[in-house]
């Protein structure tokens, strides 16, 4: 015995296992919400700014150090220059003063010299021995000896000698000191010295640190104002865009992107805005074609409505004059009971018309779905069918054998459904026995259900059919009186599917078929 | 000498409706055939029948119209529909409403005769348990109503 399991067993397969469970997993997938688009938080702009103002600073504060050391030096360099040349100056002047000790004409010259330059706190002239010969505002020096250290170095000098002061009035100063020499010879005669304040230099290189320091600060701040700028006009376009394309992404596909910038992100904005387009064209060929399809559907299934009525307005109309037809013959057979040959004819005549009832109702239910709320005792409709089918079995020379089990739960079908079910493979087994033979119906409760078996001893189903028994429009049999519209399978496999139910068949050639179909219990 | 059941036989097809008559008859039942509701409600009235056998399907007054009638006036009477073409609701609603079995036309004859056969046994089982006074009451009760209307 070789079985074959319908297509409904074929879900359990492997592939389709795996089949069922990727489609399942692309489907979860598809359905998780979208991730929120994080709005921009102007890390870019704050990044630029903060990396254009620390470079400003420290290029400014480079600048500063190198430009203000250099004038610094520069400024002290030309004071002594100064200091040196006005001390030269002195000296010159003096000379013959000091050579003839004219003490009244070098403190003239003295007493002129620091006047006359503002920066000049004093003036000396030391003789030969280092006493003072004149001394600028200091006439109670004259004829004394300096001790101070400054003064010994400078009456030491052969050269003319700068040397750095502090005074406590004047402040930070040049001593300059210029020693005098017999002309042509090597003989010191005596000293020029000189003070000079440094207090103008100082003044401006202070002034110069305070003009770098507020130019700094101003580059800063404008460098700043400019990077602030740049920045905000390159991320506001920036946002402007990710804002109107979030706007989109919301549903309104007709809003038109608009960057108000020239550059590369304007370029940005109009290559969006491209695809806003175009984006906007497909969703409205889409949603047409989604209504004209809906249209389509709606005027389907109309049509399919229309064509059930039909079906069943048909039906209705046929077999009106179809049970006329019968019962006349049936009245015409009753009433000439002993005419053999005329009683065949008639037989013929009502199997014919028992033909076209049954193609009538294939035709029908075919186009019928099954009812939701029926229930059936499958014993109760067996022993319903009982005496036909014993009456038919007899002339054919088929042995019927009905084995019920007592007890059995009711089936979501109708009493209907299942007689229709039932005479099917019933039929299917007698055609399957031409010169006789066994047809067992047997029922048995089965996991919460009814297990309805039909067994004949007929010539069984070859293998290569077996796959299409079910199959609408399918029928082995060769001779046209015998086929019908190959719908009965079909049908009672509707029937069979709509109860919740499944249908097997057994079968060995030359052996005999079994068909077992497998009901649930309606729930109470 | 027990008599044969009595059949009341409702089909608006009149043709069928003889054919049945003659058939049953044949058979050996007391049959009475109407072609519309009224009719056979009005047969009703006159007399007791053990079976009626009625199309569903009908102009006027229709099978189910007559179920009900009898559901109320003649509870021990056994009801039969039929039908043309196999429709499970209208069979599922007519056994709601009190028939004790459904034929699709064009019926296989033998089917019809032990269908017919069960449904006298059930009339006969009924017909020797005591009447029901309250289901009596019942009918006189809808008759009034009915009246009314």
């Amino acid at each position: 015995m070789v079985t074959r399991r319908d297509r409904l067993g074929s879900m359990f397969s492997p592939i389709n296992i795996l089949r069922n469970l990727r489609k399942a997993r692309e489907y979860a997938l598809a359905s998780l919400p979208l991730r929120a688009v994080r709005p921009a938080q102007g890390n870019l702009r704050t990044k630029f700014i903060v990396v254009i103002v620390s470079l400003e600073i420290v290029l400014m504060g480079v600048v500063s150090v190198v430009v203000e050391r250099h004038q610094r030096r520069a400024i002290l360099e030309q004071t002594r220059l100064r200091a040196l040349s006005l001390g030269s100056s002195l000296a010159a002047l003096s000379e013959g003063y000091l050579l003839s000790y004219n003490f009244a004409k070098l403190e003239q010259a003295v007493e002129r010299v620091a006047v006359h330059e503002g920066d000049i706190i004093y003036a000396i002239a030391h003789l030969r021995d280092g006493k003072v010969a004149a001394f600028s505002g200091r006439n109670d020096l004259q004829g004394r000896l300096l001790h101070d250290l400054t003064s010994q170095r400078a009456l030491q000098a052969t050269a003319p000698l700068l040397q750095d002061i502090v005074l406590e009035i004047a402040g930070r100063g040049y001593d300059v000191a210029i020693p005098m020499f017999v002309p042509h010879s090597s003989k010191k005669w005596g000293t020029m010295r000189l003070g000079f304040s440094l207090k103008r230099a100082y003044l401006a290189i202070h002034q110069t640190r305070q003009a770098l320091f507020l130019l700094s600060l101003g580059a800063i701040i404008c460098g700043t104002s400019l990077a602030i700028l740049l920045a905000t006009r390159i991320s506001k376009p920036i946002g402007q865009l990710v804002s109107e394309v979030l706007e989109i992404t919301k549903g309104s596909y007709d809003h038109p992107i608009q960057v108000s910038a020239r550059d590369e992100i304007g370029y940005l904005g109009q290559a969006f805005e491209q695809m806003r387009q175009s984006l906007e064209l497909h969703l409205n060929s889409l949603s047409e074609e989604k209504q004209r399809l809906e249209e389509a559907n709606i005027r389907l299934q109309q049509t399919q409505q229309q064509l059930m009525l039909l079906a069943a307005r048909v039906a209705h109309e046929v077999n009106n004059p179809l049970a006329i037809i019968k019962t006349t013959f049936q009245i015409i057979r009753v009433q000439s009971l002993e005419k053999d040959q005329l009683q065949e004819q008639l037989m013929v005549v009502e199997q014919e018309i028992d033909r076209i009832a049954r193609i009538i109702r294939e035709i029908f239910a075919f186009a019928r779905p099954n009812h939701q709320d029926d229930r059936t005792e499958v014993n109760a409709v067996l022993e319903s069918l009982k005496p036909l089918l014993e009456q038919n079995f007899f002339k054919k020379r088929i042995a019927l054998e009905m084995i019920l089990e007592p007890g059995l739960p009711c089936i979501r079908t109708s009493s209907d459904h299942l007689k229709q079910v039932i005479l099917n493979m019933v039929r299917n087994a007698e055609d399957a026995m031409p010169a006789g033979g066994r047809i067992v119906v047997q029922t048995v409760s089965k996991a919460k259900g009814v297990e309805l078996s039909i067994a004949d001893t007929g010539s069984g189903i070859p293998e290569i059919y077996r796959n299409r028994l079910f199959d609408p429009f399918f029928t082995t049999k060769e001779k046209a009186t015998e086929r019908g519209m190959g719908l009965g399978l079909a049908v009672s496999y509707g029937i069979i599917r709509g109860a919740g139910g499944t249908i097997e068949v057994e079968s060995e050639v030359g052996k005999g078929s079994t068909f077992r179909v497998s009901l649930p219990a309606c729930e109470a | 000498m027990v008599e044969p059941p009595a059949i009341l036989l409702i089909e608006d097809e009149p043709l069928l409706l003889q054919n049945l008559q003659i058939l049953l008859q044949h058979e050996g039942y007391r049959v009475r055939a109407t072609c519309d509701g009224a009719a056979g409600i009005k047969q009703l009235k006159a007399q007791a029948f053990d079976l009626v056998i009625t199309d569903l399907v009908m102009p006027g007054i229709d099978g189910f119209r007559v179920l009900d009638y009898l559901k109320f006036h003649c509870p021990q009477t056994v009801v039969l529909t039929v039908t043309g073409y196999l429709s499970s609701e209208s069979a599922s609603e007519a056994r709601r409403r009190g028939a004790y079995d459904n034929l699709t036309k064009p019926f296989d004859y033998h089917l019809l005769k032990a269908t017919i056969e069960r449904a006298l046994q059930k009339a006969r089982r009924q017909k020797s348990s005591r009447p029901d006074k309250r289901t009596e009451a019942w009918g006189e009760r809808a008759e009034q109503i009915q009246r009314a209307d």
